[in-house]
């Protein structure tokens, strides 16, 4: 398969910062990268599961239900039941709990009784045709199958592995016998709990459930192609190895670890970070509510600052940047227990990468919903582009501008998680930070263009109304457009540089 | 609950019947209760616990037999799969392998042979699944022995 891995859309050479021609080529586009992987419905791995079930009755000569007992013994994989099954029948068969042979009339899923017999679990007596077994000679009335039945269905997905309740009998209970026996409902949670066994203990791995909310498609792969992150039709993007949301560039594992330190300590963090912020120049109450992290305070103020560190913002475009770095404070407290003083500044730590990691999120969702607004109704762009005589398909380089941005958020947020991680000791944090820096950086500088420039350039238009003088209204909008597909590729190259370089984890390659 | 009540009393006049077919076990349902039960049972010969008579006290779930009874042992015993204390019992077929078709008789019944052939892999009384994994039958063939004189024994006049 020569497809492109997605993972090889990141390694475009970026090492040049002021990279002036947004008109270059643009071939390792993501976007335009032809998947690896499609989207399958409920019924999709049904089908394919009831084919691959069949196959296997037919060949090995057994009735469906334990064709589908034996194919998930072998974690779905018809190739090694065929071989398993051809080298030791009985193996397999007795992993199930059948006999090592079929009896005269062959494997039996269920039959019914031929004599009068007293019922095991309820103590009454039945007339010919009103028990059933599962193919053993234990029989027992269909109201006590139902009811067993119903329990097990009740206890989840073990239901699968459903035996006769003859006391030391081992065959199984299959899908011939659910569908004869259960009520209605009992059937449909079977029928799912055998689907979804399908995709979760498939072998091969290579179909897996959105985890979307309220998302029922799953996601298949090309089996064997090193499928990492996946965007859903839901629009839902996750990681197709973990489930979690999509955490490049950081590992399934450091990924694991940051969820489950957030989990724990998240509710403490999220309280201190909810308190409002103040202008560090005049101490006025600020409120966030726009994506990027460029503040400006109201007039007349208009001191510009960083909402993450509330530093000034100037420091924060020139060659020292320092936001992303955490920094630990010289401690004031000597007379402080040393326990207290490492537990507040492991705390601190914590704390100074939770609040990036969840500030970039917000930034980030902030940033979808624009794009979503962009989409429906171009935000109020196509009035401008009517305005100053632009096609609405001309002002696509908007949405690529906060497709990326979305995306660098994304990817931005779980550095953060990321160099939490590190070992200070051990990595070279300095560089990680350096990569995150920049890359941080040139976002903010794309995010500020998008979202205020924009504004401006529409307020600017708007106040002329119709007077606007011919050309001027041309020029700004060209203006703006160069500006912002700038930024935007100088975004993706430090991106990809950052997404390279802490996934080679060759932090110590510094130039 | 109609269905439990049903096969309970099922079992309750199938003890009755039967009441000498297993001269091993005694089986007791509460007078204003069916879903109380008690039940005597004798030490296995052969064992530490011979010669003694055991009282065992069942709790009914209303889903039975869907469900397992509760059983606990009344009378202390020192068994590697019973609490000291509390007199649970750990046996699979009070938990994951219960089917509707065993019966309190033959839950009795499992409980004797559990008694004649614990299972000190999976300790409820660690002092008396340790003597046993490490090999000292004989330390724990009398103190087994001792608690059953202590608690399981008629006193002598
Ligand atoms: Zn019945
Ligand atoms: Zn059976
Ligand atoms: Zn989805
Ligand atoms: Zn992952």
């Amino acid at each position: 398969m020569a497809r492109k891995s997605k993972e090889d859309d990141y390694c475009c050479d970026a090492d040049d910062d002021d990279y002036e021609d947004y008109n270059s080529t643009d071939e390792d586009n993501p976007e335009e990268c032809e998947k690896d992987y499609d989207f399958v419905t409920e019924d999709d791995v049904r089908r394919c599961q009831d084919e691959v079930t069949a196959e296997i009755s037919d060949r090995l000569s057994v009735p469906r239900g334990f064709a589908a007992a034996f194919l998930r013994h072998c974690r779905w994989d018809a190739e090694r039941l065929e071989n398993e099954w051809f080298a030791d029948e009985r193996r397999v068969r007795g992993a199930v709990g059948l006999a090592a042979a079929g009896g005269l009339d062959g494997d039996v899923p269920t039959a019914l009784n031929s004599l009068p017999l007293t019922c095991a679990i309820c103590f009454d007596i039945y007339a010919p045709g009103e028990m059933r077994s599962a193919g053993c000679s234990h029989y027992y009335c269909h109201e006590c199958w139902r009811g067993y039945i119903r329990a097990a269905v009740g206890n989840g997905a073990r239901c699968l592995l459903l035996r006769c309740p003859g006391p030391g009998c081992t065959v199984p209970v299959v899908r011939e016998l659910v569908d004869a026996a259960a009520a209605g409902e009992d059937r449909a949670r079977y029928a799912m709990f055998v689907v979804r066994s399908f995709v979760e203990e498939g072998t091969s791995k290579y179909v897996r459930w959105c985890p979307g909310p309220g998302c029922t498609l799953a996601v298949r792969s090309e089996s064997g192609s090193r499928l990492y992150e996946v965007t859903c039709k839901c629009k839902h993007v996750f990681c197709f190895r973990c489930g979690e949301d999509a955490h490049r560039p950081a590992s399934c594992e450091t990924t694991r670890a940051w969820v489950d330190k957030c989990r724990s300590d998240g509710e403490t963090s999220s309280w201190v970070l909810a308190n409002t912020k103040h202008c560090p120049e005049c101490r006025r109450a600020i409120e966030k509510n726009q994506g990027c992290n460029h503040m400006t305070c109201g007039a007349p103020c208009y001191h510009q600052f960083c909402w993450l560190c509330l530093g000034s913002w100037a420091d924060h475009s020139g060659n020292f940047f320092h936001c992303n770095r955490y920094a630990a404070a010289k401690s004031e407290f000597t007379e402080e227990k040393t326990r207290e003083r490492q537990a507040r500044a492991s705390l601190e730590r914590f704390l100074h990468y939770y609040e990036r990691f969840t500030a970039h999120g917000a930034s980030m969702k902030k940033a979808q919903e624009d794009l979503d607004n962009l989409r429906a109704d171009g935000g109020g762009l196509y009035q401008l582009g009517d305005a100053i005589g632009v096609p609405p398909t001309e002002l696509d380089f908007l949405l690529e501008a906060y497709a990326r941005i979305v995306e660098a958020r994304r990817v931005l947020r779980w550095t953060y998680a990321h160099v939490y991680h590190l070992d200070p000791a051990r990595d070279n944090v300095e560089f990680y930070e350096y990569l995150q820096g920049e890359a941080e950086k040139s976002l903010e500088r794309l995010h500020h263009c998008a979202e205020e420039e924009r504004d401006l350039l529409k307020k600017d238009l708007y106040y002329y109304g119709a007077a606007i003088p011919a050309g001027y209204a041309a020029g700004k909008y060209m203006e703006f457009r160069e500006k912002l597909c700038h930024l935007n590729l100088v975004t993706r190259n430090h991106f990809s540089t950052l997404v390279e370089g802490f996934e080679s984890g060759m932090a110590e390659v510094v130039s | 609950m109609q269905a439990s009540r049903a096969r309970l009393f099922k079992e309750y006049k199938e003890v009755q019947r039967e009441k000498s077919a297993d001269p091993d076990i005694q089986l007791i349902c509460d007078d204003s209760n069916i879903f109380k039960w008690t039940a005597l049972i004798k030490g296995p010969s052969e064992t530490p616990f011979e010669g003694g008579v055991f009282q065992l006290a069942f709790s009914i779930p209303e889903q039975y037999p869907l469900l397992p009874p509760q059983v606990r042992f009344l009378t202390k015993i020192f068994h590697p799969n019973v609490h000291f204390k509390t007199g649970e019992i750990c046996l699979d077929i009070l938990k994951n392998a219960w089917s509707p078709a065993w019966t309190l008789q033959s839950v009795c019944r499992a409980i004797i042979a559990l008694m004649a052939h614990p299972e000190p892999d999976s300790p409820l009384n660690c002092d008396s699944g340790n003597l046993l994994r490490s090999g000292d039958i004989r330390g724990y063939q009398s103190m087994a022995r001792m608690y059953t004189r202590l608690a399981a024994m008629p006193k002598k006049g």
